[in-house]
């Protein structure tokens, strides 16, 4: 092909102990094109991003960059040769202000070699204009939001010169409006001639921002497409050989009795949400970041002050102060956020599954290793953890199988409610499938289940109702044909009335 | 809910999905494996030691040598179990030094007045108590981070204790109190061994397995390793923690009240610098500052090493200036080790 690239990568192979992580993968970026890789966790996409932006060194291939073959050997020396990356956790220093992140390192300077401030904040301005972002550039960065947070990076990689910009996960942290605006910022760069490579989990966003896609699978490609050329579902079977219409297990026809009830309930960040669940239901939370939704999890749950309001189990009013008397009273949590709030990571399967456990698994005094086994053979099977064994870190494993031991130490204390908050963020196509049918199987066994997901599609395709909350407010419950992606956004955006005519 | 829950999944295919990689682990020598266990390597280590010690001096390996060692180390040995139990849940303590000072001074006070032995030394561990709970509640309860907190009990309990014997000694205590600190018992005839000594192996042997198997000391482990994820587990994060800090105060007081026996007299101004060893000696043993690792033995054995390079000084003849070099070295060292063979282990 006689086409220019601007980043061509042949015949990659990268190996890590135990596995390959790429093989033989050759890809081709033009200027000014925004291109998509896709894959599974564990597809080797970051992987191939990172030995593009010099943090991990390949076993072999080459990377010619404008027809030259390159060398990165560390971010510094790719940042110089022009290719900057975003990765996925934003890693800028939170008391600086948006400047000196900008110029980390290279501020300009005065002739007494002092930092040149005025000079430094001009040009901050002046790039930040580029990007429509409208935030004095001496602001400390710890007081912007994600979205802004993650406009800044790229504006800094971009006063840095770079040609070609990667972008992992960038908008995992994002809501739709901001993921709007960051698209837009994109599309000018794109015009700009900068070559965009982004790595997302999410189609949706693929289609909508990226000129061409190409899917990673077990470290290998499965093959490239334009985006014009082709549909979600074709991309899904290119990704995992499956159909999409496959994802979510079918939904409950019948439910059970009232295992739950919240009368008025009053918490940080929402007030007077009442609603009822019932054996064997999913009832879907709906609603923007900050609707307050995980804030009334976590309240029913214990671990954020009630302010009023009462909650029921089966019927019988109980006072839950903290997380353990939840758990007495049959209330299981899994929070959003796995690693930061869920798992203990540098420590085992097994003890991560036994955590909510310890008195089952335990005789007056000492734990009983094994009953903590026993327990935890029994999740890994049931729940197919995929893990080299029992004594694992759980650090070790996949997103997908962290979320698994998560559900696994909860189905141990065997609740009658479970709240789960964002039960798939960050998890491959494939992963998210096993993690719903595992919902779905925990409500036939008549477990009642609050779902707090962002994701709409989930929403749609998990709920027996939805529950939609906008700004702490409780919107609505939807069931049945009412649960509708149009009537969820309409509340959640607080249309309230908006759609009265049809109600 | 008496479901049956055995057949969650059954019969849910994968759908053609192929498995995910599951990164192998290469296999391991025995070698490997052995070494991977921070307490062995301290073992080894240590027998290394003693051998070459024992080739260098002729003095060293005798029981007059290990007499002089275990007294002072008993002290120690005792602080260190509180301190492994504060750092397996991410905490620590400054303060135990300063609390061992108070703690002799408040049971030498106490015996002076006549009130009996078994009150003085209730007494000194009460005072041990009290700091722990002053110190936990502070961390627990209103959230200032254990550094400040414990830096600042450090100067306090050591200016009360000064305070009250406006820095002098107290002494003259009686016959049978003394007998703890300096008495010895003789399982066989020629080898005396220290009561202190004997009642600090006591006490690592029950808090070593309670630490490793006990059902409330596991929660210390999930509280260091991710304190919220703990919370939301269902452990009180607050009690546990603070039943830490309570039993690392205990055990400063009793090291006090001990080494207040041993010395017979109670010196405010004594026990600087515990709390370094102390932590230093855990950190060498496998705790870590950052919580949820670390056990008893393994501290222990950190201590005892301490001991042994600074027992080897005395008897090479090395300067005592050399000490803190040598030490400080060792810690740094034995960190560097850990985290070198971690990153190899990550990235495997």
């Amino acid at each position: 092909m006689a086409e220019n690239y601007r980043l061509e990568v042949k015949n990659i192979y990268k190996a890590f102990p135990g596995t390959q992580a790429l093989k033989d993968v050759s890809m081709a970026f033009r200027p000014g094109e925004i291109h998509a890789v896709v894959g599974e966790n564990g597809a080797g996409k970051s992987t191939l991003m990172l030995i593009i932006a010099g943090v991990h060194q390949r076993d072999s291939g080459t990377i010619l960059l404008d027809g030259q073959p390159i060398e990165p050997m560390n971010p510094h020396h790719a940042q110089t040769l022009g290719i900057s990356i975003v990765y996925q956790e934003l890693s800028m220093a939170a008391n600086l202000t948006i400047a000196e992140n900008i110029f980390i390192n290279r501020q300009p300077t005065n002739w007494l070699g002092l930092i040149d401030r005025k000079k430094m904040y001009r040009d901050a301005a002046e790039l930040l204009s580029i990007l429509d972002i409208h935030v004095p550039p001496d602001t400390p960065v710890r007081n912007l939001n994600i979205a802004t947070m993650q406009m800044v990076e790229i504006v800094a990689a971009i006063s840095r010169k770079a040609r070609v910009l990667l972008l992992d996960e960038p908008t995992s942290a994002l809501t739709e409006k901001e993921t709007h605006r960051l698209f837009e910022s994109l599309r000018q760069l794109k015009q700009e001639g900068i070559t965009i490579i982004y790595i997302s989990h999410k189609l949706d966003e693929v289609f909508a921002i990226a000129d061409r896609l190409t899917v990673l699978k077990d470290g290998a490609v499965v093959g490239s497409r334009e985006v014009a050329e082709t549909n979600k579902e074709e991309v899904v079977r290119m990704m995992v050989g499956r159909e999409l219409s496959a994802l979510y297990p079918d939904k409950n026809e019948q439910r059970g009795r009232e295992v739950l009830r919240v009368e008025g309930l009053c918490g940080p960040g929402f007030r007077d949400v009442s609603f009822s669940l019932y054996q064997g239901e999913i009832l879907g939370v709906a609603g923007l970041a900050g609707a307050g939704r995980t804030s009334v999890c976590r309240t029913i749950f214990g671990a954020a002050r009630r302010e009023a309001g009462q909650v029921f189990v089966d019927g019988r009013e109980v006072d839950i102060q903290t997380p353990q008397e939840a758990i007495a009273a049959g209330i299981g949590f899994v929070p959003e956020d796995r690693k930061l709030q869920g798992l203990f990571l540098a420590m085992s399967v097994r003890q991560n599954v036994v955590a909510s456990s310890l008195e089952k698994c335990s005789g007056a005094l000492f734990m009983d290793t094994r009953r903590e086994a026993a327990l935890t053979e029994e999740m890994v099977t049931r729940l197919r953890i995929k893990t080299p064994g029992i004594e694992q870190k759980v650090l070790n494993l996949s997103g997908g199988n962290q979320q698994k031991v998560l559900l696994g130490k909860w189905l141990s204390v065997q609740p009658k409610v479970l709240l789960v908050s964002e039960p798939t963020r960050g998890i491959d196509v494939g992963a998210k499938a096993e993690i719903h049918a595992l919902l779905r199987q925990m409500a036939q066994q008549g477990v009642g289940i609050v779902m707090v997901s962002s994701e709409l599609p989930e929403i749609l395709g998990m709920s027996d109702r939805v529950m939609v909350m906008h700004e702490g407010e409780l919107m609505g419950i939807l069931s049945g044909d009412d649960i509708t992606e149009e009537r969820i956004m309409a509340y959640a955006s607080g249309l309230r009335n908006g759609l009265s005519g049809e109600m | 809910m008496a479901k049956e829950q055995t057949d969650l999944l059954h019969g849910q295919e994968q759908k053609g999905r192929p498995l995910a990689y599951i990164p192998a682990r290469p296999a391991r020598s025995l070698v490997q494996r052995l070494l991977s266990f921070r307490e062995a390597l301290m073992v080894l280590v240590i027998l290394a030691t003693i051998i070459v010690l024992t080739i260098l001096s002729p003095n060293f390996l005798n029981w007059t040598n290990f007499l002089a060692v275990s007294r002072g180390f008993a002290m120690e040995g005792m602080v260190v179990i509180g301190m492994t139990i504060l750092l397996a849940g991410g905490m620590f303590d400054l303060s135990v030094g300063s609390t061992m000072a108070l703690a002799g001074v408040v049971c030498a006070w106490v015996l002076n007045q006549g009130l009996g032995i078994p009150t003085a030394i209730v007494a000194g561990l009460l005072v041990g108590v009290v700091v722990g709970f002053v110190n936990g509640s502070i961390v627990t309860r209103v959230g200032v981070n254990p550094l400040i907190t414990t830096l600042g009990m450090m100067s306090i309990a050591r200016g009360i204790a000064l305070v009250a014997t406006q820095g002098k000694p107290i002494s003259g205590f009686p016959k049978d109190f003394v007998f703890l600190g300096q008495g010895v018992l003789r399982p066989l005839p020629d080898y005396p061994v220290p009561i202190p000594f004997i009642l600090m192996l006591v006490l690592v042997i029950i808090s070593d397995i309670l630490l490793r198997r006990a059902r409330y000391f596991r929660q210390i482990y999930y509280i260091g390793s991710n304190a919220k994820a703990a919370l939301l587990s269902g452990i009180n994060v607050s009690r546990v923690l603070l039943m830490s800090f309570i039993m690392a105060g205990l055990m400063a007081g009793l090291g006090g009240v001990i080494s207040t026996a041993r010395l017979t007299s109670a010196i405010p101004t004594s026990f600087v610098g515990v709390e370094m060893r102390v932590i230093s000696a855990a950190i060498i043993g496998g705790a870590s500052l950052a919580g949820g690792e670390g056990t008893v033995l393994g501290s222990m054995l950190g201590l005892i090493f301490m001991a042994l390079l600074s027992n080897a000084m005395v008897i090479l003849g090395v300067s005592v200036y050399w000490e803190g070099i040598i030490l400080g070295t060792v810690l740094v060292l034995a960190v560097t080790i850990d985290m070198l063979s971690r990153r190899r282990l990550l990235a495997a």
